[in-house]
């Protein structure tokens, strides 16, 4: 087990006077932050020298880390910046890993530098999203290449706006800021793994061009391993983060199958300009909306609640037919990118991260594919 | 008839989000006036006001049982408070509907039934899979013998726990009992109850550390003509459903999609069937049925039955000695719980998930 130094355990020797740096792992109730903690419980290598403290929103964030038994987080909230001075306190680092709400992204980004100046945090890693190039339809996009602008996700624009605000204060006298833009987060546990599979074995998986394009993957342990580092060596910029290995989407699901056991040499193949946004789309786009948004939010559960019943009670009902194939906007996009995005940036300033290949990856995603059942059907 | 007097107590997330929709719905048809609204933190209570003004807010449980008479009496506190309230409101003279886990350990489950008979009252159990058409309709199924014999199952439910709770109480063992087992545990053992009859608990394995509640577990299960695996994760999908194989056929029943479920012949192929079970949705002798298709429905359903049960003297769904059998079954699991296989792990974290496991290191 790996042990932590703790101040109680060394009198009045302080963290750093052992060596030990306490980061704030701001939404630890995710997917990332979650294995963080695992890791770090159950004493991976890679992580000896820091007290992860896990800050949560809400208590239910504690749900996917009940196993651990752990007692001592901190509640903070990004939207609500008093909530974050005890989050931060004695913290030499905050690793902002929150989802959050798309049209909040920025001002919680800018409540979490202001936060980490007052509590005279040293380092901020903020989890940023390769999806800001979009379908990244150039070669050669650098770490540094404008994001794009036009993207027609919020969310992708968000994260562009909160990165360009953080270039902002990177020289200033905060924090040394570290922006980390990794692609498809996937693992064991992760929907990346889970979606395809499950898609496999109902046969409304399928492929767009033959699957050629690429599949900018990121997988959770390289991640997590990638975060312990900078948290011990900072060395701010703007960074891509991925796997090494760089497979077409075709490879990523040829690897699945064979994990399943099912031939996925026949899906269903898409041509590109199969989908094209429509009406549908307009109308997600309005429910994701800030005036929507902000509807949702003041609307009691209640009243939720009251009305998702009355549309069961009025049009209930469901498909007597097996599911086929079925194109959405988002996995359209997300299998016609067109490059994988270059991270030679990320291992010239920390050449000790040593990430896990494709394979090594996939070995161990497919002892939790058959763990979790999805081999069979 | 006159309205029957109900008092709420514990009015968080599941109230708001589940229970108050059918409970307008059940005032707006004069089966029953709500009377009191009981909290700890009045203002969570008060909330509901505005709904049902003529109700009165209270702290404490006692003091709404002696200010005015009450027929039914829904709880909805946190699980370790259960047993208390659920007594409470029985000693008063009220019916008692309680939401899952009933209790969290089997001698207040045995206190509950015993007190519900001698009280001469109904005590039913919120547990709306008993009203999923799907389940409902195989377990007919296997009741008639369509599988054969050498019936096997895989019984898998994993996803993100998502609830709003209102503390971190149910993450602690000493408040909760436990975890996905308490949680999801105790709908899944419910429905395999109503597929296959009484449960022995065979083997159980979770991921708990010490000092936390199980994420993940899984459970070796033998019923007297069936046995099979039941898998829980509160920290990850997996894939999901209920599998049921006999000799004869096989089916496959969703866990989101409840009125219908596929089913294939040694050989064949998956064909989707309706499930057409439909059940009372009103206080009428013979009145109208109805086949529920969604959750939402189930919940009505079930207050149904419990008013029927006061009303009409039906039998409810899931009483307090039949859900007593699901919690005697999960302290059995927990008696007998080993540390989870976690294979997707490093070698390190493995072993150390195992040194460090709830029951090991305890």
């Amino acid at each position: 087990m790996a042990h932590r130094n703790r101040t109680g355990e060394f009198g009045s020797i302080t963290l750093e006077d052992c060596g030990v740096k306490r980061v704030a792992l701001i939404g630890s109730g995710g997917f990332v932050g979650a294995r963080i903690l695992e890791m770090d419980k159950l004493g991976a290598q890679g992580f000896h020298g820091i007290e992860w403290v896990p800050v949560i929103r809400q208590f239910r964030g504690l749900g996917r880390v009940s196993k651990l038994g752990i007692r001592d987080y901190r509640m903070g909230d990004l939207s609500k910046p008093e909530s974050l001075e005890n989050a931060l306190k004695g913290c030499s680092a905050a690793v902002n890993l929150t989802m959050g709400d798309d049209t909040r992204i920025l001002t919680d980004v800018q409540n979490l530098h202001r936060a980490c100046v007052h509590a005279k945090v040293e380092t901020l890693i903020h989890l940023s999203s390769a999806e800001v190039f979009g379908r990244c339809d150039t070669p050669g996009l650098g770490d540094d290449s404008p994001w794009k602008k036009d993207h027609w996700m919020l969310y992708a624009r968000a994260k562009g706006e909160a990165e360009d605000w953080l270039r902002t204060v990177e020289n200033g006298s905060g924090p040394t800021i570290v922006v980390l833009r990794p692609g498809l987060i996937w693992g064991p546990r992760s929907g990346w793994l889970a979606e395809p599979a499950q898609a496999i074995h109902d046969g409304t998986a399928y492929y767009i061009d033959g699957g050629k394009w690429a599949c900018n993957l990121c997988f959770v342990d390289n991640l997590a391993l990638s975060l312990a580092e900078i948290v011990q060596h900072p060395v701010g910029g703007f960074y891509n983060i991925g796997d090494v290995d760089r497979p077409t989407w075709r490879e990523f699901y040829q690897e699945l199958g064979q994990v399943l056991g099912r031939d996925v040499s026949k899906l269903t193949d898409f041509p590109e300009s199969a989908y094209r946004p429509g009406w549908k789309d307009r109308v997600a786009g309005l429910a994701r909306s800030p005036l929507a948004k902000s509807i949702k939010k003041r609307m009691q559960n209640q009243t939720k609640a009251a009305m998702k019943f009355w549309l069961i009670e009025k049009f209930g009902g469901g498909s007597m037919h097996l599911p086929g194939p079925s194109l959405s906007r988002g996995s359209w996009w997300a299998r016609t990118v067109r490059y994988h995005l270059p991270i030679e940036k990320l291992s010239r300033n920390y050449p000790n991260i040593k990430l896990l290949t494709f394979k090594q990856a996939m070995a161990r995603s497919a002892e939790w594919l058959t763990f979790s059942g999805f081999h069979e059907r | 008839m006159k309205p029957i007097a109900l008092c709420i107590v514990g009015c968080g997330a599941v109230v708001a989000d589940l229970h108050m929709p059918v409970v307008e719905i059940l005032r707006r048809k004069g089966a029953v006036r709500v009377v009191a609204l009981v909290d700890n933190q009045k203002k969570n209570a008060a909330r509901f006001l505005k709904k049902f003004p003529g109700a009165t807010v209270f702290e404490k449980l006692s003091e709404a049982l002696a200010a005015e008479p009450i027929g039914l009496t829904f709880i909805a506190s946190p699980p370790g408070l259960h047993a208390e309230h659920a007594l409470a409101a029985l000693a008063s003279g009220s019916h008692v509907l309680v939401e899952k886990p009933m209790v969290t350990n089997s001698a207040d489950a045995q206190r509950l039934a015993e007190a519900t008979k001698a009280a001469g009252r109904i005590t039913a159990v919120g547990l709306p899979r008993r009203y999923y058409p799907h389940v409902a309709e195989v377990s007919d199924l296997i009741s008639k013998g369509d599988f054969g014999s050498n019936i096997t199952f895989r019984y898998r439910e994993g996803g993100t726990f998502g609830w709003p709770v209102a503390s971190d109480a149910v993450f602690k063992r000493e408040r909760s009992g436990g975890g996905v087992l308490m949680d999801k545990g105790v709908h899944a053992l419910d429905v395999l109850e109503q597929l296959f009859g009484d449960v022995r608990v065979l083997r159980c394995r979770d991921d708990a550390l010490r000092g936390g509640v199980e994420c993940g577990a899984t459970l070796d299960l033998k019923y007297p003509n069936a046995q099979g695996e039941l898998h829980l994760s509160w920290d990850q999908p997996l894939n999901n459903g209920i599998w049921i194989f006999g000799e004869k056929c096989e089916v496959y029943l969703g866990l989101d999609v409840i009125h219908t479920y596929r089913r294939r012949e040694p050989g064949g192929q998956w064909s989707v069937r309706a499930a057409r079970k439909a059940w009372p949705n009103s206080l009428q002798p013979n009145g109208p049925l109805k086949t529920p298709s969604d959750y939402y429905q189930c919940i009505a359903l079930q207050w149904w039955g419990a008013l029927r049960a006061i009303v009409l003297g039906e039998k409810p769904a899931v009483d307090a000695e039949r859900a007593g059998q699901v919690i005697k079954a999960i302290e059995t699991a927990y008696s007998k719980s080993e540390p989870m296989p976690l294979p997707w792990l490093t070698a390190i974290e493995q072993e150390n998930s195992v040194q460090s496991h709830w029951r090991t290191a305890a």
